[in-house]
């Protein structure tokens, strides 16, 4: 590789890229809340509309288990690729 | 209308499937190996070692290069937006069967918008080529890490929802 064409290192990316651990935290608590409140509704809502079928108990709970399971999913995944957590 | 694209279509339904297939690949993993084994090692390395400019510079070239990789993923994704609803005419689908229900939710509620604000990083105003060539560092390096946040945040959703969309076309488990 001609190592003259990179591109240059610009003096304000000598900053370090902080991470909040919170912030990943509120991350993925909001993507389990995204499922729970618009990704399973949204599926419920087409079911009942084409196919006249209403939520069961289970499938809610299968919903909530689906959210949690992702969000620690979503939390470690990108716990790992962020290296500087503070 | 409907019944004549239908009519017109189900004789295609293979061909369709067949295109939709390759660039449902091509949409899944034309990046996988730039992102896990350029990038992702880079911009670790980046975040351990700040202030180094050869770092920088590789960091800055393997985002430069990744906005045009991603070129193939931006081609193949409105190809499965047209080709997707005619395999759903052309097959005769409907909403009633659950894994398509699902499988539009996923599409319409994470992928269009993901694909949205992933069109905009790597093509639009905050392409980091163009960026650079405006002589701005701030926006330059603001526009990386926007596009190294929205990497990070999407990479679980990328795992397990293309995932789940593949199997469920496949498999139609309910």
């Amino acid at each position: 590789m001609n190592v003259a064409k990179l591109p240059p290192a610009f003096e304000i990316s000598r900053q370090p890229f902080q991470v909040r651990q919170q912030t990943i935290d509120r991350i993925s608590l909001a993507m389990s809340v995204y499922i729970l409140l618009v990704l399973y509704p949204a599926y419920e809502l087409i079911r009942w509309m084409w196919a006249d079928s209403s939520p069961s108990l289970s499938s809610v709970g299968i919903a909530l288990l689906i959210a949690i399971l992702f969000g620690l999913f979503a939390r470690n995944t990108i716990s790992r690729y962020m290296v500087n957590i503070r | 209308m409907l019944q004549f694209a239908q009519s017109f279509l189900a004789g295609y339904y293979l061909q369709i499937k067949f295109i939709h297939l390759v660039f449902a690949g091509m949409w899944f993993w034309s990046t996988s190996v730039a992102y896990t084994y350029y990038l992702v090692p880079l911009f670790r390395d980046w975040l351990k070692n700040p202030e180094d400019p050869d770092r920088i510079r590789l960091r800055n070239w393997a985002m430069e290069r990744f906005d045009e990789g991603a070129i193939l993923e931006h081609v193949a994704f409105p190809i499965l937006l047209i080709t997707g609803p005619m395999l759903m005419i052309a097959g005769g689908w409907t909403l009633v069967s659950s894994w398509l229900a699902m499988k539009l939710v996923l599409v319409v509620l994470v992928f269009i918008p993901v694909e949205v604000m992933d069109y905009y990083l790597a093509h639009f105003s905050l392409n980091k080529a163009k960026i650079r060539a405006t002589g701005t560092p701030e926006a330059y390096e603001k526009a990386i890490r926007l596009h190294w946040w929205f990497l990070v945040v999407s990479t679980p959703i990328v795992i397990v929802v293309i995932t789940l969309i593949f199997y469920l076309a496949i498999v139609k488990p309910f």
